[in-house]
């Protein structure tokens, strides 16, 4: 044989034997069905991986490992993905539920999400629990291929609840349509839940940069709902970074503009992180710009749990409302603190009570309680 | 060339290539299957080289942002001092937006040593307590990795005390320990059990092994020792299977075709997943099931009062026509009890009316009566 025949028909066996063995690897996962469980378990990434399964075997994943992947679910047809979505409502578990059920919403088309919405709202009203994955997927989903229509649907009271449904649906937005998202987002927001989307577009378009973030949030200072939130993602990039921040310091070096918008959101915030701090904190700026009554309750209850006459006194030092002001009665936090001591110590807070001024909304709501003795 | 040297440089070469082929095949079809996942690890490992490193923690604003996007990688967290995971921990639990939590924590979770759960629990609890919830993806990830690094103390905890804890939580724990020592996992899931939430964990473990095939389910299911509370959990998952696999049973041909001696604790998984789905077919298995040896009237409690306060006068007459009215000595719940209640609150004259024209019918119409 001459050399170069020779060479050709080494390469050309060189290159079957290549084949070859690659294919052999496919035939070795086909026969894991008999191999221990130990073993399968070990190598279950790829026995999980149905994307290249025949098609008839999409809409079977097995009951113990299945799992649904977005690519495997966009194979199949918008009757296989909502029936298997009627199916994998009725599971018990959670966690199985959830492989299930993210994969077919992540490929589901605006028409059959709002088919999919009904169905889990209506199995969840009749008692089964769903992992909060499912939920974040399906508000995910909607912000992909629908974000009007979910808000729409919302509005009417079917759709998104949570702060974080309305995070994960301009999630989706932002995938699909960020110029519109960012639009939506710096129009007027109604609500808390609302002004957390958009807090959550406003923020991310600053890649992480502090400044270019107190210049966005600067820019929604005319929208104090949406910039107590961005606020709030603000402060949480400090705290997931590497030094220890002080709330209180930062709140100092905030633009004066930043700061109306970031009161309520530092009261509630030092509140869960340390009541003292808390307390001292709002002695000292119960009377800036931005403070209100709801977002100081947090803290007087706290504190009425600890110490119901130190609690008495801080509210002594709060911003008094207007002597007309009939809403103070039902919102100034000194009510409750008052009301608990009364029910909890009476004769101290009927001694402490009588002392107080006549104006105060805790003797305009309980000085009745003086004038039964 | 001759043709013997021929022949063995094309049987070397052959072999070469072969298993080239077969290794290339292994590393592309890996990566094939875990496309997304090692997308987002190089996305984590990036993160790590720029900022949190080896036994560092993020440096400046941009990483702490990396951290919330992307999370820290568990192998980053394990890269940590014990003081920085439990410092980070904290910090991590006072995130007020849950997503921006749970990205921060879940990959720190994962790296905590068994010395350091109870005190990550700790902070966590007490965070919360203190009125900023941790989002349930931070909780579901530290019971897994309780179950991994230390199932023996995470049973005693939630042994100790079940209150604020769920089943999903017990599994989430199993699944942990499944992944770190199944052996002694099953093991423990063999023996009796005395609370649902270590039922419901004892469950995962014995239907894991079925490997998506319903028969080795109820199989694994039966070898079990008469343990109502753990075969009523496995049972919960042997449902779950045949829903989904294959071309999918229903819930009544699941509990038809039972094996004898298992229907009796199928018969409240069953009616419970009934009224899940549709009012009509749960009242006609209910009425059709009624005289079962597992009959357990308690499961229907919700569902009554539901069904009731949509059509009092039908719903109730229905309830009561059902089986063991009047057998009422062990004070065990009767379908006619939920629904009288739902009907009271709604209209009391009309209800009331019923009740004194019923009392022959049971005990408890007459005790409705009494409390009036």
């Amino acid at each position: 044989m001459k050399t170069s025949s020779s060479l050709l028909v080494v390469a050309l066996i060189g290159v079957a034997a290549f084949f070859a063995g690659s294919r052999s690897v496919g035939r070795g996962d086909d026969s894991a069905g008999s191999q221990p469980d130990e073993v399968r378990r070990a190598g279950a990434t790829k026995l999980n991986d149905r994307d290249h399964a025949p098609r008839d075997l999409l809409s079977r994943p097995s009951g113990n490992r299945g799992e649904m992947s977005g690519m495997s679910a966009a194979k199949m047809t918008p009757e296989e993905r909502l029936s298997l979505l009627n199916k994998a409502a009725l599971m018990s578990d959670p966690s199985k539920q959830a492989k299930v059920l993210c994969g077919l919403i992540s490929a589901m088309t605006k028409e059959e999400l709002d088919e999919a919405t009904g169905r889990l709202l209506h199995v969840q009203s009749r008692g089964n629990a769903w992992s909060q994955d499912v939920w974040n997927a399906l508000w995910t989903q909607w912000g992909r291929v629908d974000p009007e229509g979910c808000l729409a649907r919302s509005a009417m009271g079917n759709g998104l609840n949570t702060g974080n449904d309305y995070r994960c649906m301009i999630v989706g937005w932002m995938e699909s349509d960020p110029q519109a998202a960012m639009e939506w987002a710096q129009r007027p927001k109604h609500g808390d839940r609302e002004a957390i989307a958009a807090a959550y577009a406003i923020i991310s378009s600053t890649d992480g940069d502090l400044q270019k973030m107190e210049g966005a949030i600067m820019e929604m200072a005319a929208n104090p709902e949406v910039a107590a939130q961005c606020l709030h993602d603000y402060f949480d990039v400090l705290l997931a970074g590497s030094s220890d921040p002080s709330l209180t310091s930062v709140y100092e070096g905030l633009d004066p503009t930043l700061q109306e918008a970031a009161w309520p959101v530092m009261m509630k915030r030092l509140t869960y992180m340390d009541v003292e701090v808390a307390a001292t904190w709002l002695e000292a700026h119960a009377s800036d710009p931005g403070w209100n009554y709801e977002a100081m309750g947090p803290l007087i209850r706290r504190l009425c749990d600890d110490d119901l006459a130190r609690a008495s006194e801080l509210i002594t030092r709060l911003p008094m409302p207007a002597a007309d002001d009939r809403d103070a009665l039902r919102e100034h936090p000194g009510m409750y603190a008052v009301g608990m001591w009364l029910g909890k110590e009476p004769a101290a807070a009927k001694a402490w009570l009588s002392r107080q001024p006549v104006d105060t909304p805790w003797v305009r709501g309980y000085g009745y309680t003086l004038r039964a003795e | 060339m001759k043709s013997s040297t021929t022949g063995i440089t094309a049987f070397v070469v052959a072999v070469a290539a072969f298993l080239i082929g077969r290794m290339s095949s292994d590393e592309s079809s890996d990566s094939a299957a875990d496309a997304p996942q090692v997308l987002s690890t190089r996305v984590r490992d990036r993160h790590a080289t720029e900022s949190i490193g080896p036994g560092r923690a993020p440096s400046d604003a941009q990483s702490s942002w990396a951290v919330l996007v992307s999370g820290m990688s568990e192998i980053d967290a394990r890269q940590l001092s014990s003081e920085e995971r439990l410092r980070l921990l904290k910090r991590g639990a006072m995130i007020w937006n849950s997503g921006n939590q749970s990205a921060a924590l879940r990959g720190l979770i994962g790296g905590l040593t068994k010395e350091e759960m109870s005190e990550a629990t700790s902070i966590l609890g007490a965070v919360q307590d203190s009125g900023n919830y941790q989002a349930q993806e931070v909780w579901d990830a530290l019971w897994v990795q309780w179950g991994r690094v230390n199932p023996a103390e995470a049973m005693v905890f939630f042994e100790k005390d079940g209150s604020g804890k769920s089943k999903s939580d017990a599994r989430n724990m199993m699944t942990g320990w499944l992944e770190t020592d199944p052996i002694a996992a099953f093991a423990w899931a063999k023996t009796p059990k005395s609370s649902e939430l270590e039922a419901s964990a004892a469950a995962l473990a014995i239907t894991s092994n079925a490997n998506g095939d319903p028969q080795r389910m109820a199989a694994s299911i039966l070898e079990l020792p008469a343990d109502e509370v753990t075969r009523k959990a496995c049972l919960q998952d042997y449902f779950d299977l045949t829903t989904m696999v294959g071309d999918g049973q229903t819930t009544a041909e699941t509990y038809d075709q039972l094996e004898p001696a298992l229907q009796s604790a199928g018969w409240s998984v069953a009616m419970e997943r009934l009224f899940y789905e549709d009012d009509e077919v749960a009242k006609n298995w209910l009425e059709s099931h009624a005289d079962d040896a597992g009959r357990d009237y308690s499961v229907a409690s919700r569902f009554m009062y539901r069904i009731a306060a949509m059509n009092p006068l039908e719903t109730v007459e229905w309830a009561a026509s059902l089986p063991g009215i009047g057998n009422r000595d062990s004070g065990a719940a009767h379908p006619v009890d939920m629904a009288v209640a739902a009907w009271l609150q709604r209209d009391r004259p009309a209800a009331t009316k019923w009740l004194e024209a019923n009392t022959h019918l049971s005990p408890s119409i007459q005790g409705f009566l009494d409390q009036e």
